[in-house]
C-alpha cells in the first residue's frame, strides 16, 4: 500500500519503537495489554494522524480515539498511562515529520490528546457510576435479606401466638376443653375451627366444652362464627357447650338477634363439664 | 529485627489524634481491645493495628482514612536533607519503618520515571486508602498536589486486612 509521504522514511521504525516504550512501561495498561496490543494501538494511531493531516480534516481521528479504548483495557487505563502514550507518540512523530508537517501534526497531537482526555473522564465517569450502582445493589440485597429473617421471625411468632392463642385441651376421654382469651375475630374462629374439626376427628370426641369467659366482648360476627363451629362439630357427631358468658356477653348475644337455638350453654366449667360426661 | 510484626505506639497514637473529631468511636475501639490509652513509647501488635485501621475506615469511610494518612505525615518530623517531593517519596520506606517493624510488614519502593512521575509500589499492611493520603500529604508538604492513580489492575487491598500490594502512578 502506497504510504503518504508524511512518514514514509521513519514510520516502521517509529511504531516499533513507540510500541516496545509502552510495552516496557512498568505497572501500566500498556504492559498488561502486551506489545502486539501496542503495536495495533501505535499503527491506528499514525495511520489516523497521516489520513487527518494529509487531507486537513479530523475524520480518522475518532477512529483512532476508539482504538486506544479497544485495544488497551480502559479499566487498566490511568491518565498518567494515557498522557506517556500521548506524549511518546507526539515526540516520535514530530522527529519523524518533515519540518512542513510539523505545526499540523502537533495540532493533530494536541487535539488527540483533547478528545482522548475527554474520552478517558467518560469512562471514569462510568466506571464509577457502575460502581455505585454495584454497591446500591449490594445495600438492597442486604436490606432483603434483613427483611426475610425480620419476616421469618415475626411469622413464627405469630404462628406460635396463634399457636397459644386457641389452645384445645383434653379434660377428659371424648371431651375436648377450648379456653378463648381476647378477641374472638374471624381470623381466630378459621383458626379454631380447622384445628378444632380436625381434633375432634382425631381424638373421636363427644363433647367440645367452649369456654368464652375470657372473650371480653362479643359481637354479631363473633357469635354466627360460634354457630358455625358448632353446626361443623355436630355433623362430626360432637356437641359444642357453651360456657362462662358473662352477663355482659349474654346480653349483647341477646341483643345481636342471632338464632341461638342450636347452641348448648352451661353456666360455668363445672356444669358444662358433668354435661358433657353424661352424653 | 524481633520476630514479631509491630506498630509504633508513636505512629498510632498521631493517627488517634487526627482522629480528634470521633473520639467516641476510637475510646470504644480502644475499650474492645482493653486498652485505655495508647502510649507512643510501647510497640503494639501490627495486627491489631491493622484492623484497628480498617475499623476506621468502616466506621468513617475511606475519603476520611485519606485525610488522616495526609494529616500523620505533613505532621511528622523530617530532617533537613529531605527537601523535595522526590527525596520524601525516596524515603517513604525509611519513615514507614521508625513506624512499623517486624519480619513481615510491608513498605514502600519508590522509582523515578521522570523528573515529575513515580511509580511506588506499596506492600504495607493496611487500608490503601490511608497510603494514599501518606502520598498526598508527603507531596503537599512540598506543595505540590499530585495526581495518584492505581496502577494497572487497580486496587488490591482486600479491605479485610490480609497482606497486599497496590502499585501506585504519581505524576505532578
Amino acid at each position: 500500500m502506497q504510504r503518504p509521504p508524511l512518514l514514509t522514511s521513519a514510520r516502521e521504525e517509529l511504531i516499533g519503537s513507540v510500541s516496545a516504550r509502552l510495552a516496557r512501561r512498568r505497572a501500566s495498561a500498556f504492559s498488561s495489554a502486551g506489545e502486539a496490543a501496542c503495536q495495533a494501538l501505535v499503527e491506528a494511531t499514525v495511520e489516523a494522524l497521516e489520513r487527518d493531516v494529509e487531507a486537513d480534516q479530523r475524520s480518522a481521528m475518532r477512529e483512532a480515539v476508539e482504538a486506544v479504548f479497544t485495544e488497551i483495557e480502559p479499566a487498566d487505563m490511568s491518565f498518567s498511562d494515557l498522557r506517556f502514550f500521548v506524549s511518546k507518540l507526539r515526540q516520535a512523530v514530530l522527529d519523524a515529520a518533515s519540518d512542513a508537517a510539523r505545526a499540523s501534526v502537533e495540532q493533530w497531537c494536541f487535539e488527540f490528546f483533547g478528545v482522548c482526555t475527554t474520552r478517558f473522564v467518560v469512562e471514569r465517569e462510568h466506571d464509577l457510576e457502575h460502581q455505585s450502582a454495584q454497591r446500591d445493589i449490594a445495600r438492597a440485597e442486604f436490606q432483603l435479606a434483613e427483611l426475610k429473617i425480620a419476616l421469618a421471625d415475626k411469622t413464627a411468632l405469630l404462628e406460635r401466638i396463634r399457636e397459644v392463642s386457641t389452645p384445645i385441651a383434653p379434660v377428659a376421654p371424648g371431651v375436648l376443653l377450648v379456653p378463648l382469651v381476647g378477641t374472638f375475630d374471624r381470623f381466630r374462629a378459621e383458626l379454631l375451627t380447622e384445628r378444632l374439626l380436625a381434633e375432634i376427628s382425631r381424638a373421636k370426641t363427644r363433647s367440645v366444652i367452649l369456654d368464652i369467659a375470657g372473650v371480653p366482648m362479643f359481637d354479631t360476627d363473633g357469635a354466627e362464627l360460634v354457630i358455625r363451629l358448632t353446626r361443623c362439630a355436630r355433623l362430626l357427631g360432637a356437641q359444642v357447650i357453651l360456657v362462662g358468658i358473662s352477663p355482659q356477653n349474654a346480653r349483647a348475644i341477646v341483643s345481636l338477634n342471632v338464632d341461638l337455638g342450636q347452641l348448648t350453654t352451661c353456666a360455668n366449667l363445672q356444669e358444662g363439664l358433668a354435661r358433657a360426661q353424661r352424653r | 529485627m524481633g520476630e514479631k510484626n509491630e506498630q509504633s505506639g508513636a505512629a498510632l497514637a498521631t493517627f488517634i489524634v487526627a482522629l480528634a473529631d470521633n473520639q467516641g468511636i476510637v475510646d470504644k475501639i480502644l475499650a474492645d481491645a482493653n486498652i485505655e490509652s495508647i502510649d507512643p513509647e510501647t510497640w503494639y501488635d501490627y495486627e491489631w493495628a491493622v484492623a484497628f485501621f480498617y475499623r476506621i475506615e468502616r466506621e468513617l469511610g475511606k475519603a476520611a482514612l485519606t485525610e488522616i494518612g495526609r494529616s500523620m505525615i505533613e505532621s511528622a518530623l523530617f530532617p533537613p536533607q529531605i527537601n523535595s517531593v522526590e527525596v520524601l517519596l525516596g524515603s517513604l520506606d525509611a519513615w514507614f519503618k521508625l513506624n512499623a517493624r517486624g519480619p513481615d510488614v510491608g513498605g514502600f519502593t519508590c522509582e523515578f520515571e521522570d523528573e515529575h512521575a513515580a511509580v511506588i509500589e506499596n506492600s504495607a499492611w493496611g487500608p490503601c486508602s490511608l497510603n494514599l493520603g501518606v502520598i498526598a500529604g508527603a507531596c503537599s508538604r512540598f506543595g505540590v498536589k499530585p495526581l495518584i492513580e492505581h496502577a494497572a489492575g487497580g486496587c488490591q487491598d482486600p479491605g479485610d486486612g490480609r497482606p497486599s500490594t497496590c502499585v501506585y502512578r504519581v505524576s505532578w
